[in-house]
């Protein structure tokens, strides 16, 4: 199972954890395979992450791009103490979470 | 295109999403001094679409309230009436937020809940309404959008080929950023300063500004959300922090880092990008 934001998932997609509307209601069960009209309703219900089957993305491999996306957004801000060490508390918690 | 017709353009732009009519008649009411918060609160309770779109957002935890508020003049009474309005009128905007950029709506409610948290560290007096500007921050980017549409792909794509910030790029094309849209758009709703100034100077801090302290808090979140990856704010790079912005809050680097604990411990949620 993997979680993905709603405008990442696509047509033919296995849900692997049911939505409910926000009274609690089951608006797709486990196992519902996403269709064009079903994909098209998702933003609407307010729903912005589903969970389907698939392999969830390797933890190691997605915390390197994200440290290569924190490296990159900083470049410039080297020379800049605040900044340095508000990267340094940002980069302990993207790793510490994934 | 100068800058008072790029104005021009997104004053107009402001009806685009034809303001519904309840916007309109709370907007009259509340401009008259007899009207009391609870009238309003039961004049916007009447069109369903915008409570309810109202109570979402006041629901979705970054006003950080332990328990759910049901009815619109709870609403009014807990967070004041012009953050409601300020909700009812940006509402009609956030919508569009998910399409106008990926991850700017995650941004938009990071920045909301960072808002808070810095909000309540630096003791200020009104922590929900500078949470609303942290909420819609970033609202003249959709703005841009809807109005100029133009420019805002000729943006995008500078964004893109030459690794520029957001903001830069605008300032390029258009010699004004969306602080600056938003600012006019807000204005022209009749949104109080106090609200208006932390969105439009959210780029531009400086301790001599009216509302600095509010602003100050702004700009110091959407700089937390952008280095925690909480949601995208449209590029790659992260803007300079003003020191003189921790100054004025009376806050130190570490004060900072535990603002960004509190951040990393509640919005595991929050996609990070
Ligand atoms: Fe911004
Ligand atoms: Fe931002």
């Amino acid at each position: 199972m993997r979680y993905i934001p709603v405008d990442e998932a696509q047509v033919g997609d296995r849900i692997a954890e049911a939505i409910y509307s926000e009274n609690g209601r089951v608006l797709l069960p486990v196992g519902a395979r996403l269709s064009e009209a079903v994909l098209s309703r998702l933003s609407g219900w307010g729903v912005d992450r589903i969970a389907v089957d698939g392999e969830e993305m390797p933890s190691d491999e997605q915390t390197r791009i994200l440290l290569e996306a924190l490296d990159h957004r900083f470049t410039g801000h080297e020379e800049d103490p605040l900044m340095m060490r508000i990267k340094d508390a940002a980069r302990s918690h993207l790793t510490r979470h994934h | 295109m100068d800058r008072d017709q790029i104005r021009t353009r997104i004053e107009e732009a402001g009806n685009l999403p034809t303001l519904p009519d309840v916007v309109i008649r709370i907007t009259e009411m509340a401009d008259r001094a007899e009207t009391t918060g609870r009238q309003l609160g039961l004049e916007i309770a009447k069109d369903q679409v915008i409570s309810a779109k109202v109570l979402r957002l006041v629901n979705s935890g970054f006003y950080g309230f332990s328990q759910p508020i049901a009815t619109v003049p709870h609403a009014v009474t807990l967070l004041g009436f012009e953050t409601v309005k300020t909700l009812v009128l940006g509402s009609t905007v956030l919508d569009m937020m998910k399409d106008a950029l990926p991850g700017l709506w995650e941004h938009s409610m990071a920045c909301a809940r960072t808002s808070a948290l810095i909000a309540e560290h630096a003791l200020l007096d009104d922590v929900q309404e500078v949470c609303t500007a942290g909420l819609l921050h970033d609202l003249g980017k959709v703005v841009l959008r809807q109005s100029m549409e133009d420019a805002f792909r000729t943006v995008v794509s500078l964004v893109q080929e030459r690794d520029w910030l957001f903001v830069e790029a605008e300032e390029h094309v258009l010699g004004a950023h969306h602080g600056h849209f938003a600012g006019w758009l807000l204005e022209k709703w009749g949104l109080p300063d106090r609200l208006v100034r932390p969105i439009a100077d959210h780029h531009n801090f400086h301790e001599d500004q009216p509302f600095a302290r509010s602003t100050a808090v702004v700009h110091l979140a959407d700089i937390l959300c952008r280095a925690e990856a909480l949601g995208r704010g449209g590029d790659r790079k992260i803007p300079r922090l003003n020191p003189a912005a921790l100054e004025i809050l009376g806050m130190a680097i570490d004060d900072v880092l535990g603002v960004m604990e509190r951040m990393s411990e509640e919005m595991r949620d929050i996609r990070r990008v």
